[in-house]
């Protein structure tokens, strides 16, 4: 079993609350891992830990047998350019417009690339969200869901190996949701490895092929989707049940 | 007996942990400083990609350009006051021209640097600071992270730059006015030949006062920007901790700039 991302004994505290406590994991390489839990039992956490975006207290993060926090600059400029994160808020920079949003990933690892290049890539993943807006505003003036879509051709534009995805579907209308499912599906096809926050049932059915469950920071199930939807563990089905309607 | 002794310990347990948490957040602090100096000599070696250039610009606007109409109603008060009011009382004790002496220690060396930084303190300390503090309870920063685009780098050299050569130009501009200007001022209250106005003017300004006014505004661009920029990041959650962090940016920029014009003062006369 080759991992994209392992986490090793992790343990987060913040202001005297365990955020992450021993959690240990592996996510599979293009494969994907859908992550469940109550509100506030550490799944945004460990994603961001994961991706190396919030450092642990105790326990290593390895990406590709590589510990992040020992990577040299050049191996970090690697790793960064293989890595997406979408996040639960989007999270765009609010001083640039949405067209400099997804653009400046692209000019930092690509550096010297001409501006049509840019552009055309832009279009490109645009047209492939069916984005039809005004790229050329700035974050305040998109919808919510428009600017969560802009946050996910931004994860994108660096076609990354592994993308992690904050609540995808949050702030998204239905149409929106079917077209990024799609192209989730696709990514995974190709090879790319998911790692998804959600209780959406649509997304977890079709994408998840393993599913970590948590609660208090702690993990309480982890395993192929069809093993942990068997779980007898009440917290378990009590969480399933609500994102898969289970009975 | 026992209640005192417990009092004590308790006394010296809380002191002995706000030291340590003393301790720790200065050298917090200065690793923070170190990392800017470090990535500032980078980006200045060109060995960092230009992408903070723009950032770097419009900090320069903001900070220089847009404060130059402040300044300049500042120093003119400032240098008008000091002419109408010195040349007044000094004529009278028969020592007219130690305004001139006047002006410069006072102008150049003291109130220009430190006029100059509290502008600055006031528009573009609170300004970075709220931003900052904005961007990391937006996930910003977070989002920076993920692309591997180093938050110091990126945000804060391009302003730590902008800010320090911004209060050097703004306190030469105040310099000139201050100086200059308020003589065309002076005009209108009290005519002055112009030709002895300069003349005397410049032969009681020394390197040592140039100097010494540079070194101080250069100083407080640097303080100014990596205190506002600290505390900008010192925001961790919530929404609420943006203004207490300013405030701190504020009030330690302040508190920071006159104790190195302090030091900086001592010097020039030891």
């Amino acid at each position: 079993m080759t991992y994209s991302t392992e986490i090793q004994n992790v343990r987060i505290v913040r202001n005297g609350h365990a955020l992450l406590d021993n959690v240990s994991a592996g996510l599979e390489e293009g494969k994907c891992t859908v992550l469940m839990g109550t509100s506030g039992s550490g799944t945004s956490c460990f994603m961001k830990t994961a991706a190396g975006i919030m450092a642990p207290d105790t326990g290593r993060v390895l990406a590709w047998n590589q510990d992040i926090e020992l990577m040299s600059a050049q191996q970090q400029f690697v790793f960064r350019e293989k890595m997406g994160f979408v996040f639960q808020d989007a999270a765009l920079w609010a001083n640039m417009t949405g067209f400099q949003n997804i653009a400046l990933p692209f000019q930092f690892h690509r550096r010297g690339m001409p501006q049509e290049k840019i552009a055309a890539r832009i279009a490109e993943i645009a047209g492939e969200f069916d984005f039809t807006g005004n790229l050329d505003r700035r974050p305040v003036d998109f919808s919510t869901g428009e600017q969560k879509i802009i946050s996910y051709m931004r994860a994108m534009i660096l076609e990354p190996r592994i993308l992690f995805l904050d609540d995808p579907t949050g702030a998204i209308d239905n149409i929106f949701e079917k077209r990024v499912l799609d192209i989730l599906v696709k990514r995974k096809d190709q090879g790319c490895t998911l790692v998804v926050n959600t209780h959406n049932p649509t997304y977890t059915l079709r994408l998840a092929d393993t599913i970590i469950v948590m609660k208090a920071g702690k993990i309480m199930e982890q395993g192929p989707a069809s093993q942990v939807r068997a779980s007898s563990d009440p917290y378990v089905r009590g969480v399933l049940s609500d994102a898969l309607c289970l009975p | 007996m026992m209640a005192p002794v417990c009092k004590l310990r308790e006394f010296l347990r809380y002191l002995g942990e706000a030291s340590i948490r003393y301790a720790r957040e200065s050298l917090y602090a200065a690793g923070y400083v170190f990392e800017i100096h470090k990535r500032t000599f980078r980006f200045l070696r060109h060995i960092q990609p230009k992408y903070g250039y723009r950032v770097f610009i419009m900090q320069m606007l903001f900070t220089g350009f847009e404060a130059l109409w402040i300044i300049a109603v500042i120093s003119l008060a400032l240098g008008a006051l000091i002419i109408i009011q010195g040349r007044s009382l000094l004529i009278q004790v028969g020592q007219g021209t130690l305004v001139y002496p006047i002006l410069i220690m006072v102008i150049t060396r003291e109130l220009g640097p430190l006029l100059t930084a509290f502008v600055i303190i006031a528009r573009s300390g609170t300004a970075m600071a709220t931003e900052l503090g904005y961007s990391v309870v937006s996930h910003e920063i977070e989002a920076y992270v993920s692309f591997g685009i180093n938050p110091i780098g990126y945000l804060i050299v391009p302003r730590f730059l902008g800010v320090t050569v911004s209060m050097v130009i703004l306190n030469l501009y105040f310099n000139i006015f201050g100086l200059l200007g308020s003589f065309i001022v002076t005009q209108f209250i009290k005519p002055l030949q112009m030709n002895e106005y300069v003349d005397n003017l410049l032969s009681y300004l020394t390197p040592a006062d140039v100097f010494s006014s540079l070194l101080k505004s250069f100083i407080f661009g640097a303080i100014i920007a990596c205190t506002a920029t600290y505390y900008g990041f010192r925001v961790e959650r919530s929404p609420t901790e943006i203004p207490q962090m300013a405030i701190k940016a504020v009030s330690r920029s302040f508190i920071l700039c006159i104790l190195a014009d302090a030091a900086i003062t001592l010097v020039y006369y030891i």
